[in-house]
């Protein structure tokens, strides 16, 4: 992996892959490098999900002025019921992840329960929030658990030129999709490529820079077209069979026929 | 690990946590055996050859890079180690450390480093206690961008070497010092020997300033000193601040989440405006009250300057009259007691020598004056003789004339000079031989002189 720094590795993209649209989920207070480059843009669209009620009404004062950037307040959820939020101390670790799990690279974090207070927003289905936006190919998902997180954009994904997903940098794939492995694992499969890793201050988690693999893309689209092809030829072959059954079934109808008139006459 | 490096940012209290440690067992370091030098004073050294600002100076983390020093300076530490060979859990605190946290932690791997932090929010209310440096202008942001910088990398050291080091609250630990100690002593090789949790008694400057002004006024300083600090002012003030640039609190957040004994008080404050403005309102009272307290003082103290310039006046005419007049007494008893003595110079003329020597050049002149000069001296000779026996005995000496330095004058003219020449040698026969060649060479060096003379004044002129 290449020691650059992660803005020079996200400049060389914007070069091959132009930004039309950036989904950047969960940009805190928009101090952060990530928040940082992501809303220097004016005329691509920006679009900025922020579950902390305070940092996303900072988020909408500071970008007041720039209409190309929109701010929601929404705690963005995975297709199943079974997520919820946890707030903690150090609010930039604010997550869908238990005190458990965030043990594990926080030791010492500790729980709030602002979460409680009413203050947070109803959760939303990441699917059904990214079909309102097709134009977005940059995708940002600055929270844990970003494995997950992508999963549930199911055929989405797709249409991304880069994904940059915050994740643990050490461990195996993990049920949770917390690891670097696991998002890569599932990239991967869409054709992604992982670039670059770079760690934040805490040792223990890292930024991860996909790019769609294009020769990849290719395969994988010859691949389903073969896939399609054969599964049009299935079905022409299924035509086929089925139109000799009609016309057998209409011979036999007319032959029924046939024998109906014959009894009646006779 | 034996070695105790406390660090933290300038405004964290560095130095009452190092004396509640040293108040705790960790003992002060030898200094190096070779220089004489404290790990203060080498950091310094390695900082300022390294040519690296104070640590209240810079204001972004990419301006604390990490110094490399040579190998030439790692001989300076290895004398510092051996002059500590027989120091047993000694440590110091240096905010200067912060460029050197990676070359100590290599050079001596067993030494633990207690990291200390405080909020944003008392480094803007200790903004005015912290020295500033160079041109720097001291602002608010700058201070923050300071403390931002300095905490980040402190962060940075803490989460890559957590086996090495303990975060800490600095104001947590002053305030309960008992779970900090407890920390420290189960990562140290052999725990510290004390236990005196009492806080130290020493006051910030800020608190010394308030108390200060707080002494002059005469009503007493209880109330008066929480009124003059207005610190629910200073809270809204910071709070306010502090929430246009929420950098500074998510760092504080990612400190606290990463230390293993937060602080219990981190949650931002209401802005309490009516607090705020009852504080501001109570401050100003106690303000008018000393600034009235202390313009009475200064009028009070005004008066007594003009008292003191009067007595001092009226003491001065006195002194001068006093010393007028004893001057004129005086200058009457030296009267009285030995008048003034003029005439020097006549006593030389009426001298035998000059009379001679006047004689001889004068009746040199003429070939009628130089035929009849043995007459003419010998009637000079005859006339001193007449005047020693009438007025030269009751005479004083010439020394004690007033004009003692005409005389002088004229023993150098060339008269005198010729006629004591005469007088010396005219007591023998050898002498009156000698006498002609003498004069003549009294006469070069008295022309030589003169010309010498002559040409020094010359050459004073412009």
């Amino acid at each position: 992996m290449s020691t650059a720094p992660l803005t020079t590795w996200l400049e060389c993209l914007r070069a091959i892959s132009s930004v039309k649209g950036i989904l950047h989920l969960g940009p805190g207070y928009g101090v952060g490098e990530l928040s940082k480059w992501s809303t220097k843009f004016t005329t691509a669209s920006v679009h900025l999900i922020e579950a902390n009620p305070k940092a996303s009404s900072h988020l909408e004062r500071i970008f007041e002025q720039k209409k190309n950037i929109q701010v929601a307040n929404k705690v963005v959820m995975p297709l199943e019921e079974s997520w919820k939020f946890h707030t903690y101390d150090n609010s930039s670790e604010s997550c869908l992840l238990n005190l458990d799990v965030v043990h594990q690279y926080w030791p010492y974090i500790k729980q709030t329960n602002e979460s409680l207070d009413q203050t947070y927003p109803e959760g939303i289905f990441f699917q059904e929030y990214i079909k309102n936006y097709p134009g977005i190919n940059w995708l940002i998902v600055d929270c844990l658990p970003a494995a997950t997180l992508i999963r549930s954009m199911g055929s989405y994904i797709d249409q991304m030129d880069v994904v940059i997903a915050r994740t643990l940098i050490k461990g195996e794939s993990d049920a949770l999709g917390c690891t670097v492995a696991s998002t890569t694992q599932l990239l991967q499969k869409h054709s992604f490529r992982l670039v670059h890793i770079q760690a934040e201050r805490n040792p223990a988690i890292g930024i991860a820079l996909y790019v769609k693999d294009l020769h990849a893309t290719e395969t994988l689209l010859k691949k389903r077209l073969g896939n399609l092809e054969s599964h049009n030829q299935e079905l022409a072959a299924r035509l086929s069979k089925q139109a000799e059954l009609i016309s057998y079934a209409e011979q036999q109808l007319e032959e029924i026929k046939d024998l109906i008139v014959e009894r009646d006459l006779g | 690990m034996n070695k105790v490096i406390i660090v933290g940012h300038p405004s964290a209290g560095l130095e009452d946590i190092e004396t509640l440690l040293r108040k705790n067992g960790l003992r002060a370091p030898f200094p190096s055996r070779r220089e004489s030098l404290l790990p203060v004073e080498i950091n310094s050294l390695i900082r300022k050859g390294h040519q690296a600002p104070h640590p209240s100076i810079p204001t972004s983390e990419a301006q604390i890079q990490q110094i490399q020093p040579s190998p030439l300076w790692q001989n300076l530490i290895i004398d510092l180690i051996t002059g500590n060979a027989s120091n047993s859990n000694w440590g110091w605190a240096d905010s200067q450390m912060i460029y050197l946290l990676d070359y100590w932690k290599d050079l001596i791997p067993e030494s633990l480093f207690v990291v200390v932090y405080g909020s944003p929010r008392s480094t803007i209310r200790g903004n005015a206690a912290i020295p500033h440096y160079d041109d720097v202008k001291p602002s608010i942001q700058n201070q923050l961008n300071n403390w931002a910088a300095f905490n980040s990398t402190l962060l940075s050291f803490f989460l890559q070497n957590p086996d090495r080091c303990i975060l800490w609250n600095a104001g947590d630990a002053l305030s309960n010092p008992a779970p900090f100690i407890h920390e420290l002593n189960l990562r140290l090789a052999n725990p510290l020997g004390k236990s005196d949790y009492s806080a130290p008694a020493e006051l910030t400057t800020q608190e010394q300033l308030v108390r200060d002004a707080i002494s002059l006024l005469p009503d007493g300083p209880d109330k008066s000193l929480e009124d003059l600090a207005a610190t629910a002012t200073e809270n809204y003030i910071a709070a306010n601040h502090l929430a246009l640039h929420p950098q500074y609190q998510l760092l504080f957040e990612e400190l606290q989440s990463s230390s293993a004994h937060p602080s219990e008080s981190i949650a931002h404050e209401a802005s309490q405006t009516e607090k705020a403005w009852e504080a501001l309102i109570s401050q100003r009272r106690i303000a008018q009250k000393i600034i009235s307290h202390l313009q009475a003082e200064k009028v009070l103290l005004q008066e007594q300057i003009y008292q003191v310039q009067e007595e001092l006046e009226k003491l001065h005419l006195k002194v001068k009259a006093k010393s007028k007049e004893s001057q004129s007494s005086n200058n009457n008893h030296n009267q009285k007691k030995s008048p003034k003595i003029t005439g020097a110079a006549e006593r030389v003329k009426q001298q035998l020598s000059y009379r001679l020597g006047s004689t001889l050049v004068q009746k040199s002149k003429s070939i009628t004056g130089l035929i009849g000069i043995p007459f003419f001296l010998a009637a000079q000779v005859s006339k001193h003789n007449h005047y020693k026996r009438s007025d030269a005995k009751r005479l004083p000496p010439i020394h004690t004339y007033a004009d003692a330095a005409d005389a002088e004058r004229i023993k150098q003219q060339l008269s005198y000079r010729l006629g004591n020449i005469m007088v010396k040698n005219s007591g023998s026969p050898l002498g009156w031989l000698k006498m002609p060649f003498e004069l003549r060479s009294e006469v070069k060096a008295f022309k030589q002189e003169k010309r010498k003379k002559s040409k020094i004044s010359k050459s004073k002129k412009p």
